[in-house]
């Protein structure tokens, strides 16, 4: 009886060794060895004729046995089975292109509007939009540059009459919002802004401003100095090195420029200016300058894009050049 | 204003490098920019010109000996002023010149030549370069040029804010600098000039504000002619020409101490009468620059028996000018008031070094010592006497206010601890007079600092000594919540990702326009009073005309296949003034060539008014759940266009771009389509808070209705109509099929198909529920539209 149980899985074995990787023939296998009068079946009837202390023993080898062989049949089944579901697929060039979809992108001012906003709004900024076309008392008055003062060669303004301008910085904004609401207030302003000067690689007739105004009580340069290097620091990287210079602007004593180090140029590059809001402009607009401070920063969208991204024209960001923008997509 | 880094040195101890001495400049308040400079060139040396032969082979050329105080070299040189006994500055063979310019030996017309004689330009000196430059008698021939004389021209450039008229001369400058090394600024040696009283002056002031002080004096025996070496020097170094010795007085004065005079002929002026007056209309004024100007109201003047002859603190007369056969001369040296100076020069646009002082307010108590200056260097260097008395109209004298200045307040601004002795010695060296108090000082901030006028004006002052960088960061703002929407424009930002997935790339145009494009629609733009150009005159009313320039713009460029978009605002003027111009914003879009591109797998498709269609649909009914519908109205820059209604608004239009606004590209054009939304009646629908609907489970019957219809037959109405029977168990309808054919259909018919899908909300629907409702949408078809069923 063992040599017969060895002798039909030997001669198993060797089938399906030699068996072809195609299922033709597959099923003759299968009967001819696990079928119902297959070889395993017939094992099974020769077991009657074993001694009856023998039989259990032989039992339980030959159920050993039929499992073995159905496994292994099963894997080989399903081993050809793959290969056959593989070579009836359609023949695939994975080396030809996909189909693209279209690409459409956002301006590269706007990401980095977004990203801007995004940083102020995580120190607790809100964000406030104005007029663009506004009369000079919010443009320049208010803001404590005077009419006939060499200040306001600072900014070349376009005029719609003697009294209105575009507006030449988002300040205007400043002004409207203390003049409608109490202190405290913490927001930063976005919007397009107009300067009359000759366009070129450097400069354009219009680019877009974020200021940034944070009145309160007990509000210092120190703290100005600690918002504005958490500006630099996430918009260009925390190792970014930067300087605060002294300067002039009429709305804010003291005013600093803040510069960063160019590694490339090797040179300090100018990206804001900010300052401590001018007592002026706090009695501008109704607030007691003995009670309340603030500071204020202005920076172009258009600059920072540029220092960000190695951008050398701003003439680049109004011509709607596709080439331009699906670099920035 | 360039500043001589040699002429500083006067007034106060330097001994950085121009570049350390640039980076405390800036880090002070006075942004300094070094100018391109070569500190150091070696091989350029002192040569003296021993002869000069005329080139045989050419005209302009001079073959020249030129020696180094070892041997000789041969150069040719072409310029006009090189002369025998000349010392130059000779660039030896091997030597670089700034620009990396490297000398080497030449051939010029068959002379060999060993080296280069230099003009100020080659050496990066000046702008100079009509001839060599020629230098002064006393340097020896063979060292080196730069270290023995070039060093005199390194400057540095420094930009003054308006409110700084104190830091426009060399004094000025000094004064910073010493105050932020602690270091003594030596005081201005000038001696007062004891006039005889030989010649009277006449001055009357017909208006004080305008002229609060005036001096004058006269000073004879003067003899006109070329200024001393260190003079022409300095003024080289400081971006000025040398004239002649009295006009460089005047000048070297105005960068040494900042305060502007100026110096008439005194035999031009008659009997020496002076009046300071505004001048008349009509009155005319030959100026030293050559230029005639038409004067107004708003300029002052000097006159002189009825004519002008200088433009107060701008600039002086052509006639009453020094000229070389001047031998008496009569020095002004007045404080006119800022306003009135910066509105006469503004008037005329003619800036000058002087009307740039006087608008930033000049000092009115340094007029005396510039006065005495002047005097003092006319007699030292044009041998002139003062003959008359120094006169000295200054009615009521200009004192500044007392400011009290808290310590306790440096500290509430800046948030800086600052020692007392620290504050002190930056009042001391700015010259602000102080008084000192328990925590704080009673301070006199001197007349040449009109900036200072307040206590905040101190602290800056303090700040800006001590250094801004020396403030400590305090990374703590104190906090305060509000309940306000934080970004009022977040539902822009949706429209633009949206876009963007679309393939849209969004564009800024330009918002000025000419008349021509402003002017397209109906709506009357805003005009610039003071357009940059003609070509920007006005503010747009659109957008899509930008867009329509962007892709014109692409397709020059051979970008074929493009959607751009635009969200800006745009204005108009419902009527005169600011009250009148609206702001609004806009959502424009324009689509060029094909939607998706032709590719292996196939061939792409064009795009058309059902792209913009499928697009608008997507974003304002799929995204923002508003209603959209068309009615066909004409748009000026469309051909073939419709008004576009959201919830009923009208609030835009969309079409075919117009072939007349591209008619400078020759390509076709027939995929080029644009709209355009004022977002402003609709921005309070665009919300994105949906809320949730249960989702329906049971099953949908899909059935197919095909209705011959007349060619001309909107498939709109008979979606409403089947909408309108099938009332809530319809789910969705869709035209989905189109067929025209004349032969099989008959003339002017088309056959429509219309796939319905019926879903009830609570139950499952049978053949027996939408059948009725079929037979009911073919029975009112065939009454109201003329439709019949196809089979």
């Amino acid at each position: 009886m063992q040599e017969q149980l060895e002798s039909v899985r030997k001669s198993f074995l060797t089938d399906l060794e030699s068996f072809p990787d195609n299922s033709t023939g597959l099923q003759d296998l299968k009967t001819k060895y696990l079928g119902r009068k297959g070889q395993v079946a017939s094992l099974f009837t020769h077991l009657g004729k074993v001694d009856n202390a023998d039989r259990p023993k032989f039992g339980q080898l030959l159920n050993l046995l039929k499992n073995e062989l159905q496994s292994l049949y099963d894997k080989k089944e399903l081993s050809i089975s793959a290969k056959d579901a593989s070579s009836n697929r359609p023949y695939i060039d994975i080396t030809l292109p996909g189909r693209s979809p279209s690409n459409g992108s956002i301006h590269i001012l706007e990401q980095t509007l977004l990203e801007i906003k995004e940083i102020f709004k995580s120190i607790g900024f809100n964000i406030a939009y104005g007029p663009e076309v506004d009369d000079d008392y919010h443009n320049f008055t208010a803001l404590n540059v005077p009419e006939h003062h060499p200040s306001r060669d600072m900014q070349d303004t376009f005029f719609i009459d003697p009294q209105t301008v575009l507006r030449s910085h988002t300040s205007n904004v400043q002004i409207h919002l203390m003049e409608t609401s109490d202190p405290p207030l913490r927001f930063i302003v976005p919007g397009r802004v107009y300067r009359n000067e000759a366009i070129g690689y450097k400069s354009y007739c219009l680019f877009h401003q974020v200021e940034g105004i944070y009145i309160n009580q007990n509000v210092t340069f120190s703290q100005l100095k600690g918002c504005i290097e958490y500006f630099v620091k996430k918009m260009f990287g925390p190792k970014k090195k930067m300087r605060f210079r002294p300067s002039f602007f009429p709305f804010t004593e003291p005013s600093a420029e803040v510069d960063m180090w160019d590694d490339e140029k090797n040179q300090w590059m100018e990206i804001l200016g900010c300052g401590m809001v001018d007592p002026a402009v706090i009695s501008n607009v109704g607030y007691d300058p003995g009670k309340w401070k603030g500071f204020a920063f202005g920076m172009g969208v258009e600059r920072i894009a540029m220092l960000k991204h190695k951008i050398n024209d701003i003439r680049l960001f109004y011509n709607g050049d596709v080439r331009f923008s699906e670099q920035f997509s | 204003m360039i500043v001589s880094f040699d002429w500083l040195k006067d007034f106060t101890q330097i001994d950085e490098s121009r570049e350390e001495l640039a980076e405390i400049l800036s880090s002070i308040g006075l942004e300094a920019e070094i100018k391109p400079f070569p500190d150091i060139l070696p091989g350029v040396i002192i040569g003296l010109v021993e002869n000069t032969i005329k080139h045989p082979d050419a005209d302009k050329l001079k073959v020249c000996t030129i020696n180094d105080g070892v041997k000789t070299h041969q150069v040719i040189c072409g310029a006009p002023n090189i002369k025998a006994g000349q010392k130059i500055p000779f660039a030896t063979v091997g030597s670089v010149l700034p620009g990396n310019f490297k000398i080497k030996k030449a051939n010029i017309r068959g002379i060999d030549s060993f080296g280069m004689v230099c003009s100020e330009r080659e050496l990066n000196i000046t702008d100079e370069h009509e001839g060599i430059m020629v230098l002064p008698d006393g340097l020896k021939i063979g060292e080196n040029f730069m270290t023995s004389y070039g060093y005199k021209f390194s400057s540095i450039e420094i930009d003054i804010t308006p409110n700084r008229p104190d830091a426009f001369s060399h004094y000025g400058v000094a004064r910073d600098l010493a105050t932020y090394k602690n270091n003594p600024l030596k005081p201005l040696k000038i001696q007062n000039a004891k006039g005889k009283n030989l010649e009277e002056i006449t001055i009357s002031i017909e208006n004080q504000e305008d002229c609060p002080r005036y001096i004058a004096g006269v000073v004879n025996n003067i003899i006109v002619g070329p200024s001393p070496a260190w003079m022409v020097e300095r003024l080289k170094a400081s971006g000025l020409r040398s004239i002649n010795n009295v006009v460089d007085i005047s000048n070297y004065v105005l960068l040494e101490i900042g305060h502007p005079t100026h110096i008439f002929d005194s035999k031009k002026i008659k009997n020496k009468e002076i009046l300071v007056r505004r001048a008349k209309k009509n009155e005319n004024l030959q100026t030293l620059d050559g230029n005639n100007y038409e004067l107004t109201i708003e300029n002052l003047v000097i006159a002189n028996s009825n004519d002008p002859i200088a433009l107060a603190g701008v600039i002086g007369g052509m006639k009453s000018s020094v000229t070389l056969d001047t031998k008496s001369v009569l020095i002004e040296s007045a404080y006119f008031d800022p306003i009135t100076i910066r509105k006469s020069s503004k008037v005329l646009s003619l800036s000058t070094d002087a009307s740039k002082r006087f608008e930033r307010g000049s000092d009115p108590n340094v007029c005396d010592k510039a006065f005495h200056r002047i005097v003092q260097l006319l007699q030292d260097l044009a041998g002139g006497e003062l003959v008359s008395r120094m006169i000295d109209i200054y009615p009521n004298s200009i004192k500044k206010q007392k400011i009290k200045l808290r310590k306790s307040e440096i500290f509430y601004v800046l948030g800086l601890d600052i020692a007392m002795e620290n504050v002190e010695n930056i009042l001391a060296g700015l010259e602000i007079d102080f008084e000192k108090k328990i925590d704080s000082w009673i301070c006199k901030p001197p007349t040449f600092r009109p900036d200072i006028t307040r206590e905040i004006d101190l602290i800056e002052e303090v700040a800006r000594i001590f250094g801004y960088n020396n403030i400590p960061i305090d990374n703590s703002i104190n906090g305060n919540y509000n309940f306000l929407e934080s970004d009022s424009e977040n539902k822009y930002d949706f429209i633009r990702n949206y876009c963007a997935g679309l393939g849209f790339h969004q564009i800024y145009s330009n918002s000025l326009q000419n008349e021509t494009d402003s002017h397209r629609s109906d709506l009357i733009p805003v005009k610039m009073l003071n357009p940059l150009s003609r070509d920007m005159a006005f503010l747009r009313t659109h957008l899509i005309i930008g867009l329509i320039t962007s892709a014109i713009f692409n397709i020059k460029n051979g970008t074929n296949n493009f959607r751009l978009f635009e969200l800006g605002n745009t204005h108009q003027q419902l009527k005169a003034g600011l009250e009148g111009v609206l702001e609004s914003k806009h959502f424009a879009g324009i689509i060029f060539g094909k939607n998706s591109m032709d590719s292996i797998h196939g061939e792409g498709t064009f795009e058309d008014l059902y792209s913009l269609k499928g697009i608008l649909s997507f974003i304002f009914e799929i995204k923002f759940n508003t209603k959209l519908e068309y009615k066909e109205e004409s748009f000026n820059c469309f051909d073939g266009s419709y008004a576009i209604f959201i919830n009923r608004q009208k609030v835009g239009y969309m079409g075919k771009i117009s072939d007349s606004m591209t008619s400078d590209i020759k390509i076709n054009k027939s995929s080029l389509y644009g709209f355009e939304i004022n977002l402003e009646p609709i921005k309070g629908m665009l919300n994105r808070n949906n809320k949730f609907k249960e989702i329906n489970l049971y099953p949908e019957i899909n059935r197919d209705l095909n209705l011959v219809l007349s060619s001309n037959q909107d498939a709109g109405d008979i979606v409403k109509l089947i909408s309108k029977v099938g009332k809530k168990l319809i789910k969705k309808i869709t035209p989905s099929n189109l067929f025209n054919n004349s032969e099989t259909l008959g003339l002017n018919l088309k056959s429509l198909t219309f796939s319905i899908v019926f879903q009830h909300p609570s139950k499952t629907l049978e053949d027996k529920d939408v059948n009725p409702i079929i037979d009911e949408i073919i029975r009112v078809a065939e009454k109201d539209f003329l439709a019949k069923l196809r089979v």
